[in-house]
């Protein structure tokens, strides 16, 4: 292909450019793989320069970052910082993948951070900080990030001495919360894991001034399970694979299939081109399933609950479409390394041909009806906002990012399985508001039903699963993504020993889009708030693979209540009003 | 409460007691059940499951089963996920608050003994670690009609299909029966005695293509055939019939076409 | 406008209701329900237990009893179907049945015993049933390399301690001579 060449010239042009930019000792080692992935290691003491100016020069975006803990090889921890390059090269096929890495020694478990240039490290560093013990000198937020609130001190979970069935004692210890008493006239709303409008199990803290939401403060770890810790240690790297489809319930088999190509890339996997489409396919099915629902839930939340209702009509025969694929409604239990577990015979893909077709006519239908639907409508547009100025520099990922009028999508800028023979083109919407959000979603449900039908009809011959010359190479490493109903998921793999993976990082669509909250947020009522957070399709226990605090600290006033009752009703009578503490 | 204890005969064990008012609360109350979703750390399959059983199609509000938001109000917990380290205190806290009598019904496998995350560092391992559970409801996730009959069974509305079954082995001479299509490697004389190897590379080949599922099945009917053939001519001639009975999908005439060849290979191995 | 449009889709759907507990609810043909063993058929030999990623399976040797337990816990169970992929004998089976609620823990769980094999050398217990070393040797007598295997297949009845006994007598009996 055309292409191929064309991404390994700009994988040169990358390398070449940064050797320019750093100075001469900084770069150790460079090892291009593939047509489009560079693996670069740096010395410790470059590691800021060199991301920043892959992150601003280059033109990336951070896609994930890794510690692993390599003591037992060479003594050492490494960060792997991943990025993908795609400014300014939208017309290239295969992206390149950027990979800075350095080593930190076992005896001064320190590095530079790099938040202070590269803000989207943040989270990660801290995550690192938590689980590895790795401390980022110069982080301008150094506050625990990960670990239930009663985890003892100065113990390091993804440590290779920590062994994955250890309960340590509890060491209870009450969460500081954002001050109880904040700024004048602003109340604080808790919306504790067990409420109406949280699905799942997370805190907010919504901040309001009237009815007004000035801020929202967020907090969820309620889902730490300790996966990585298990697939390094219990899992051998074929179960892994069914473990990566129980990261998230709704989108798992992107989860899945993202662990197989990372595992695949790694070991130079060639997976059969059947196999490709077949996970296509089902990655397209569980799309489908996934936005339904989501539009399903966004027009329950506006109280209109015959779409709720219609639309999970209609899910159900896309679940009948899974059963007959798969065997099961939700979890499909298709993919191992080097291919799927199941194949589509004719007659099963010409039933699911025939449900297809009365889903299609059917959401059609329903959509017409739902977005003529004059207060469907005043609830959803206009309403939390997302600049597109914001997303691009959050870099967030999914619909989120399309409904704000940039066309990222993992399928056409990184293709991987059967998305290079079927070229998708990203749904863009520009309204920045929910309602845009809502329509790319509807967009992509008539185009994956599109891409099923198509492919199920071209579905190559030759075989499905490829596991005969599977050889294991300790210690290669390799990148798997794919665009997961809410975004890009990308996932790190370091094959370890005794067909374990030494490390493997998951990093869910979600944990990108959620710094967006706050933003979308502010200014709008309490009750578009659960619209909102809908909008932005979280998935909690994607992200809860590991944990997020995020909070911002305030001065503490006090406040009357006859001041804050009087605040109150003021506000809400004056929409314009902008309090002066923000 | 204390009058219906007071209506109750006297019983010795705490547990019996608990039973009898349960029973007798839903059997003589005739009002709906509420019911209260608690996510102890799922990975929300089970969540939209619940969700799903409340389309349409499934419906559970026509038993009068009604989802509420606060375990104040609550007759019974749907609780899903392993219960997580972090959520422990919040799930006895709900426990707590959830007014008496009330019925616990653990949803999927992650609730019902840990699921795949059972012994991992951060998660307690199951509902029944911490708080006691009336109905456990297997499945990753459990099917919306498995929900429902779940919560009937925890009403005693629909009877349980399931129960322990225990084998033991008295004469392993007699007892010990092979499946095909293994069974068939032994059972017939064939066209060519089919060796060891030819019987694995042809379920490779087979699950290479199909996979687990539909490869068994094609091998078994494979076996049947070549046990009926005598001669390689009548083997490709008679293969016809297999892809007649899988609706003549070509797929499948690809696949008999490789094991012909593997076949064909091995007998002029053998000659 | 927008609610008669409304009105006028809804009136045509008609009962979309499943009468479920009345009719039974059919699943699809492959649906993956409950894991299935065909006792009769099973030789113990655990590869399901190895394959299984919730660990529900579990196969365990009872030296004290003689006997190789096989235990499922459907609780546990994640029905991805390894464990009849991986089953060399196809002695489970994932069935359609979904309907598991059960009041009990142990309602959800199957136990299967099968009797270990006795050491050719000392009397002992193998680490292995008897119908895991018939179907062995069975196997072996239709290998091509059969006759290569004929000597080796008597170690195949011994148990790990005597194999290593007899491995270093060997051995040593090679060295001196």
């Amino acid at each position: 292909m055309g292409g191929e060449a064309e991404a390994r010239k700009l994988l040169e042009k990358c390398v070449e450019r940064l050797k320019e930019l750093l100075p001469p000792d900084a770069i150790v080692d460079v090892k291009v793989k593939g047509k489009d992935r560079v693996y670069i290691e740096v010395k410790r003491e470059y590691l800021p320069e060199a991301l920043e100016k892959v992150y601003w020069e280059l033109g990336g975006y951070l896609s994930s970052m890794v510690g692993t803990d390599d003591r037992s090889v060479d003594g050492h921890y490494r960060l792997y910082y991943i990025v993908s390059i795609e400014e300014n090269v939208r017309h290239i096929q295969w992206k390149p993948w950027v990979v800075v890495y350095t080593k930190v020694p076992w005896d001064n478990p320190k590095f530079k951070s790099t938040t202070p240039k590269v803000p989207a490290a943040s989270w990660y560093e801290r995550e690192v900080k938590d689980l590895l013990g790795l401390e980022p000198t110069g982080h301008p937020d150094p506050r625990r990030l990960a670990l239930p609130d009663d985890w003892p001190e100065g113990l390091y979970p993804m440590r290779k001495d920590f062994k994955f069935y250890e309960r340590p004692p509890r060491q209870p210890k009450p969460y500081m919360f954002r001050p109880e008493k904040v700024s004048e006239g602003i109340v604080q709303i808790p919306m504790s894991p067990i409420h109406a409008l949280a699905d799942e199990p997370s805190q907010f803290r919504l901040f309001v001034d009237g009815e007004r939401v000035v801020d929202v403060d967020y907090r969820m770890f309620y889902v730490f399970r300790g996966l990585e810790k298990l697939a390094e240690e219990r899992f051998t790297y074929n179960q892994t694979s069914f473990l990566a489809e129980r990261v998230c319930g709704i989108c798992g088999y992107a989860h899945s299939t993202a662990y197989c190509e990372a595992v695949e890339d790694a070991l130079d996997i060639e997976v059969p081109e059947r196999a490709e489409y077949i996970r296509t396919i089902m990655l397209e099915v569980e799309r489908l399933h996934s936005h339904m629902l989501n539009l399903g839930i966004a027009c329950h939340l506006t109280a209109f609950d015959w779409g709720f209702m219609e639309l999970f009509r209609i899910r159900e025969k896309i679940m009948k479409v899974a059963e007959i694929l798969s065997g099961g409604r939700k979890t499909y239990g298709m993919n191992l390394v080097g291919g799927v577990r199941r194949d589509i015979p004719k007659d099963k893909a010409k039933k699911v041909m025939e449900l297809l077709k009365t889903v299609r006519e059917e959401f059609k239908k329903a959509l017409d009806v739902i977005t003529s639907n004059e207060l469907f409508l005043r609830r959803c547009e206009e309403v939390g906002i997302l600049p597109k100025k914001v997303a691009r520099a959050l870099s967030v990922v999914g619909p989120l990012v399309r409904g704000s009028g940039l066309p990222r999508d993992t399928r056409y800028d990184h293709p991987y399985a059967a998305y290079k023979y079927i070229r998708v083109k990203p749904a863009v919407e520009s309204g920045c508001d929910v309602f845009s959000r809502l329509m790319v979603r509807a967009r992509e449900v008539l185009d994956a039903l599109d891409i099923v039908e198509h492919a199920l009809d071209q579905l190559p011959g030759g075989p499905i699963l490829n596991e005969e010359k599977i050889e294991l190479v300790e210690y290669a490493k390799g990148i798997g993504y794919d665009e997961a109903p809410r975004g890009e998921n990308v996932h790190f793999v370091v094959i370890g020993k005794d067909s374990r993976v030494h490390k493997w990082r998951v990093r869910a669509a979600t944990y990108n889009n959620w710094p967006a909250l706050p933003y979308m947020s502010r200014d709008y009522t309490i009750t578009d708030f659960p619209l909102i957070v809908a909008s932005l399709d979280p998935c909690y226990s994607c992200t809860e693979r590991v944990i997020i605090v995020d909070v911002k600290r305030k001065k503490t006033v006090t406040v009357s209540y006859a001041r804050l009752v009087h605040l109150s009703r003021k506000v809400s009578q004056n929409p314009t009003h902008t309090p002066q503490l923000l | 409460m204390a009058i219906l204890a007071k209506m109750l005969p006297q019983s010795t064990s705490v547990e019996k007691l608990g039973e009898e008012v349960k029973r007798r609360i839903f059997g003589t109350l005739k009002r709906s059940l509420y019911v209260l979703r608690v996510d102890t750390g799922s990975c929300n399959g089970c969540e939209i499951e619940i969700f799903a059983a409340l389309s349409p199609l499934y419906d559970v509000e026509r038993f009068g089963i009604r989802l509420v938001i606060s375990p104040r109000h609550a007759d019974a917990l749907l609780v899903t996920g392993p219960v997580t380290r972090q959520y422990r205190a919040v799930l006895e806290r709900v426990y707590r608050m959830t007014p008496d009598p009330k019925v616990v019904i653990a949803i999927g496998a992650c609730a019902c003994g840990g699921g795949v995350w059972y012994n991992s560092f951060a998660v307690e391992g199951g509902i029944d670690q911490v708080i006691p559970v009336d109905v456990y409801v297997p499945g990753c996730p459990p099917h919306p009609v498995a929900i429902l009959q779940g919560i009937l069974v925890a009403l005693d509305v629909l009877k349980q299909k399931i129960e322990k079954v225990s084998y033991r082995e008295e004469k392993p001479e007699e007892e010990w029966k092979l499946r095909p299509p293994l069974a068939l490697l032994f059972e017939r004389e064939t066209l060519v005695k089919i060796s060891w190897e030819l019987y694995r590379d042809i379920m490779r080949t087979a699950r290479k293509y199909l996979g687990y599922l539909y490869g068994v099945q094609l091998v078994k009917d494979y076996f049947a055939l070549l046990s009926e053939v005598r001669t390689l001519g009548e083997l490709r001639e008679a293969s016809k019939k297999i892809v007649e009975a899988w609706n003549r999908d070509p797929r499948i005439a690809q696949v008999v076409e490789e094991l012909n060849k593997l076949v064909e290979k091995h007998f002029a191995q053998k000659h | 406008m927008a609610f008669i449009k409304l009105i006028e889709h809804s009136s045509r759907r008609g009962v979309a209701t499943h009468p479920y507990p009345e009719k039974p609810f059919e699943v699809d043909e492959l649906y993956r329900g409950k894991p299935v063993l065909d006792a009769s058929a099973c030789i113990g030999c655990g590869a399901c237990a190895n394959a299984c990623p919730a660990e529900t399976i579990k196969v365990e040797t009872d030296y004290g009893k003689g006997v190789r337990r096989w235990t499922i816990y459907y609780g546990r169970c994640i029905f991805c179907a390894r464990c009849q992929e991986v089953c060399p004998v196809n002695a489970i089976e994932l069935s359609r049945e979904f309907e598991l609620a059960a009041k009990n823990r142990e309602d959800l769980t199957v136990v299967a015993e099968f009797k270990l094999g006795s050491c050719a050398k000392c009397k002992g217990y193998l680490d292995v049933s008897i119908r895991h070393v018939e179907l062995a040797q069975k196997l072996l007598e239709r290998s091509e390399i059969a006759n290569i295997m004929q000597e080796l297949a008597r170690y195949m009845v011994m148990c790990l301690k005597c194999k290593r006994s007899f491995f270093v007598e060997k051995l040593g009996e090679a060295t001196r001579g």
